[in-house]
């Protein structure tokens, strides 16, 4: 296990490298003037020729690239063009409100799509199985962010049942940082009320953002308990005397689920892609939203930063991923 | 090929798929012709501002008292001309590096797979958010960024294909007769990936279609007065809860083109190769 | 032939599958009787419904079949009336043992064999049997260990712990007979489970069967197309030909004086010693036809008139059972007529 974790962070280590010189290069493509670019609006000569020195763009590419990679060691990711704030300190304080509405939205997926696909599975051809796969089809094609717009303006709006926005009501405090997850911090602290109040804030971008969990999942673990309940190996322990739900609920699912967990990984790249809107129509405190007016301020720095994490983050969702395969194939585990 | 045809024709998902991408391209086609008031992708009606649904304007008006439904309508050719631009340059990037990752193999190869690994390394819409801002948020850019994201999916389908497929008998009687590489690769390793092409091709077009509404949401590839759908919701968002109609129809279109283009992929996979069949 | 409490007795089974080409009549009025403690071998080619035969005492037919029979009952136990639920509480892994055909695929891959081997055991458990060691209490787990020592795995405890792929095919063929002995079944069920093994093999499957079945006084249905098995392993032998039973008699008698000519032509094309090898002529009826006279007619060197007119009536007497229109009396009937 622990060769393997190794391995795999070492072989982080090219496509990491890759990113930088992605993230690297595309500031250095771009049109004009790029310590222009780095330095803003409203910005003097001087400070655009201070800047043009420390980043070295007067020197060879490879320095510069030298000096990049020393930046990104150091933890300097830049200064937003828009605050003037570092970026990393930025991304620090809101990487954990991401983080939480992200698993969140796919927890959400995982409880609602897999026993829906199950359901399916059983249910194969009759009426359940044609909604769950109605579902299914449309969950997909659904924007989350038209859907966020659509829950915000029914249940908050129309309904006030939940909150506009926001993690927490305005007057209540975010409880002792633990994790910076609102949700596990408020439980941990024995914090009842703020884990209310933070639930109500979470629902409907966490819902939002799910949807499209739901589907997919439903559909994979539908096709895998299909093909799963198909095997020899499946009319021999009924034959052998295992009961029905042994069968389905301990020896099937586990055979079943290899497509499920693949997914995992491909679903959490796609739930981060959408909550950088979903933050935004929520006001959600997190990367995603700062993208969005990173977007809006053309800064730069912030954007190539945020994606630099992101995809540090997406390497080591992939790595448990491949874990959780582990887990369930003891054949995958001993070449793990 | 009549056989076929009515095989396709009694998946009844996958059929409503294709009459529903069949009046997209109608709609993209002839919109200017067919909405009642094609001059409001850029006239707009100060005393007609956000009215709900009603005979005269059947989705309603914006907060430029344009009508929505017209404005809907003008979106279908933008939504559909970058979608498709931008999966057929894809298609020509990403089956070219497949090509020749597939064929070649060796160090070109192991080139080729890396830099795909990376470019998939970040998630779309954040990877396209960074290259279409960076190159100034037009509707190029857009192009471009949505392209550099999806051309990888292409290039890993094609890879896997030509690797199988070189070791078949034919390709080494090929080589043998002094069939030239390039021929071997475009007349005969290229058929046999179609299918999957095609497939992959047309989900992706919807998945584009969402992609380039999330940015354009954002604001990157759409400016106002654009009719482009994301854009339309992006604006609305201001206006509710009153004038839900706003929200509500141009998300419609988004959420219909889209099913339509995947409920044909899938009915096309489904016709081609049932060892393929996930859902069914 | 009369039999003192058989173990097994399936009357005028008859088995229809409905699929896309129509009714296949894969089995056909078949009868047959397990008397107590022995090993009976049912024999028939690729189509014979030998296969359709275990799974209908199981009950594990697909949806598309549809039963009629007089009765299946195993050990008193009426097994046709029963539903999935009944037969999962009450037959299956206890009075009914299962031996599968391949051992590759009947093991489920993602779980330890300690784990998948005691699940029947354990839903039984609570339950007052005793197991093949005679141990009346005891952890499911260690009666596994047990019964591995048994068929002869080594370091049973660490085996426990192992996965399916880690053993070779003989071993887990050792393992699944293992499991299917541990709750000391009335009637064993085994389909062809030597099949999938090299020669060497199975020749040592076979003789721990019949160690293991001797010593435990267990009773068998035995499944196979080989008659050597049953030469080596079988007390009686049943023989199965396009979905009927043809003959019947203990395994030597049957094996050195085989009367019906089906049986005569299959053990004759048994490979021999000296490499050669007799077919049979022409091939099994398709099941979806029903001819009205014999079924093996149209192969049958020694077939007459009569033979297509009905289907042999069975002849039961001390040898056995057979169903031949030679020893009937048929045809001394359609000549006095």
């Amino acid at each position: 296990m622990l060769r393997f974790l190794i391995r795999r962070v070492l072989l982080l280590c090219p496509v990491l490298f890759g990113l930088l010189v992605l993230t690297f290069a595309l500031i250095r493509v771009a049109p004009g003037d790029p310590a222009a670019a780095i330095a803003g609006q409203n910005t003097t000569p001087e400070q655009i020729e201070a800047i043009r020195k420390e980043y070295g763009f007067d020197k060879p590419l490879v320095t510069q690239f030298a000096i990049y990679l020393g930046h990104v060691a150091e933890g300097n990711l830049g200064t937003s063009v828009y605050s003037g704030l570092p970026v990393i300190d930025e991304i620090k304080d809101r990487l954990a409100a991401t983080l939480e509405l992200t698993f969140f939205g796919l927890f959400i997926g995982v409880v609602v799509g897999v026993p829906s696909g199950i359901l399916a599975a059983l249910y194969h051809n009759r009426l359940p199985d044609f909604l769950f796969r109605s579902v299914s089809i449309v969950g997909v094609a659904v924007a989350s962010f038209w859907l966020a717009i659509m829950l915000q303006l029914l249940f908050s709006m129309r309904l006030d049942w939940l909150p506009l926005g926001g993690r927490l009501a305005p007057g209540t405090d975010a409880p002792t940082t633990i994790t910076g997850l609102y949700l596990v911090d408020s439980l941990m602290t024995g914090r009842w009320d703020i884990f209310v109040d933070a639930l109500k804030h979470i629902v409907l971008p966490a819902f939002a953002l799910s949807l499209g969990s739901i589907a997919t999942l439903t559909r994979f673990a539908r096709a895998g308990m299909l093909e799963t309940l198909q095997k020899d190996y499946i009319t021999y322990e009924t034959a052998a005397g295992f009961s029905r739900h042994a069968i389905i609920l301990v020896y099937a699912l586990r055979n079943s689920l290899g497509g499920v967990v693949t997914q995992l990984g491909l679903l959490f790249g796609a739930l981060i892609g959408n909550a950088v809107v979903v933050e935004s129509i929520f006001s959600w405190p997190g990367l995603g939203s700062y993208s969005v007016d990173a977007v809006l301020n053309s800064d730069y720095n912030a954007i190539l930063a945020v994606s630099l994490v992101i995809g540090v983050i997406y390497a080591l969702i992939n790595i448990a991923v491949d874990l959780m395969h582990g887990l369930l194939d003891p054949q995958v585990a001993e070449r793990l | 090929m009549t056989v076929v045809i009515k095989k396709f024709l009694r998946d009844i998902p996958a059929t409503v798929g294709l009459l529903i991408v069949l009046s997209m391209v109608l709609i993209a086609l002839f919109a200017k012709d067919i909405a009642p008031y094609p001059l409001d992708a850029y006239q707009s009606h100060m005393g007609l501002r956000l009215q709900p649904p009603s005979w005269s304007h059947p989705f309603g008006t914006d907060d430029l008292g344009r009508d929505i439904l017209s404005r809907v309508l003008l979106g279908a050719g933008e939504t559909l001309g970058v979608a498709l631009l931008v999966v057929g340059a894809a298609m020509v990037i990403g089956i070219s590096l497949g090509l020749i990752a597939g064929y070649y193999e060796g160090w070109l190869a192991e080139l080729i797979m890396r830099v795909t690994d990376i470019f998939l390394a970040v998630p779309q819409l954040i990877l396209a958010i960074a290259i279409a801002q960076i190159f100034g948020g037009n509707l190029i850019s857009l192009i471009s960024a949505l392209t550099a994201t999806y051309w990888p999916f292409f290039t890993r389908l094609v890879y896997a294909d030509t690797r199988r497929l070189k070791h078949a008998m034919f390709i080494d009687a090929l080589q043998c007769l002094g069939v030239s590489t390039p021929r071997i690769l475009i007349v005969h390793i290229l058929p046999n990936v179609a299918s999957s092409i095609i497939v992959r091709a047309t989900i992706g077009v919807g998945f584009i279609i969402m992609m380039a509404a999330v940015l354009s949401f954002i604001g990157i590839g759409s400016t106002p007065p654009d009719p482009a759908w994301g854009l339309s919701v992006a604006q609305s968002h201001q206006f509710l809860p009153d004038a839900w109609w706003f929200a509500a129809f141009p998300g419609m279109a988004i959420f219909l083109t889209v099913l339509g283009f995947n409920l044909l992929g899938d009915g096309l996979r489904d016709l081609i190769d049932p060892r393929l069949r996930r859902s069914r | 032939m009369p039999m003192d409490n058989p173990i097994l007795e399936v009357s005028g089974l008859s088995v229809s599958i409905l699929g896309d080409e129509g009714v296949a009549h894969v089995l056909d009025g078949v009868d047959l009787s397990i008397p107590a403690g022995q090993i009976v071998g049912v024999v028939g080619e690729s189509g014979s419904g030998k296969t359709t035969l275990v799974k209908a005492i199981l009950g594990i037919l697909p949806k598309s079949a549809r039963v009629e029979s007089n009765s299946v009952s195993v050990a008193g136990m009426d097994l046709l009336g029963m539903n999935q639920r009944e037969l999962t509480r009450k037959v299956r892994g206890k009075a009914l043992g299962f031996i599968p055909q391949d051992p590759y695929l009947a093991l489920n891959p993602s779980f330890k064999i300690g784990a998948q081997l005691t699940e029947v055991v354990r839903r039984y458990a609570g339950q007052s049997r005793s197991d093949a060691t005679g141990d009346e209490t005891g952890e499911p787990r260690e009666r596994l260990a047990q019964m591995l020592r048994l068929v002869q795995i080594p370091d049973p405890e660490l085996a426990l712990d192992r996965y399916p792929h880690e053993f070779s095919g003989g071993q887990r063929q050792r393992l699944l007979i293992a499991a299917a002995l541990m709750n000391m079944p009335s009637l064993v069920v085994a389909d062809e489970p030597t099949t999938a093994l090299d020669v060497t093999t199975q020749f040592q499957i076979l003789k721990l069967l019949k160690r293991l079945t001797r010593e435990f006084n267990l009773s068998m249905l035995f499944v196979t197309h080989d008659f050597g098995v049953v030469a080596q392993l079988c007390d009686y032998v049943c023989v199965l030909y396009s979905g009927q039973s043809v003959e019947f008699g203990p395994a030597r008698t049957v094996i050195e004086r085989p009367r019906h000519p089906y049986t005569k032509m299959l053990i004759d094309c048994h490979p021999e010693r000296d490499g050669s090898m007799l077919g049979i002529p022409g091939s099994v009826p398709s099941p979806l036809s029903a001819p009205a006279g014999c079924r093996f007619c149209p192969r049958c060197p020694d077939a007459a008139p009569v033979c297509q007119i009905e289907r042999p009536r069975p002849l039961s007497d001390a040898s056995g059972m057979v169903a031949c229109t030679l020893y009937n009396g048929a045809r001394k009937e359609k000549s006095d007529a």
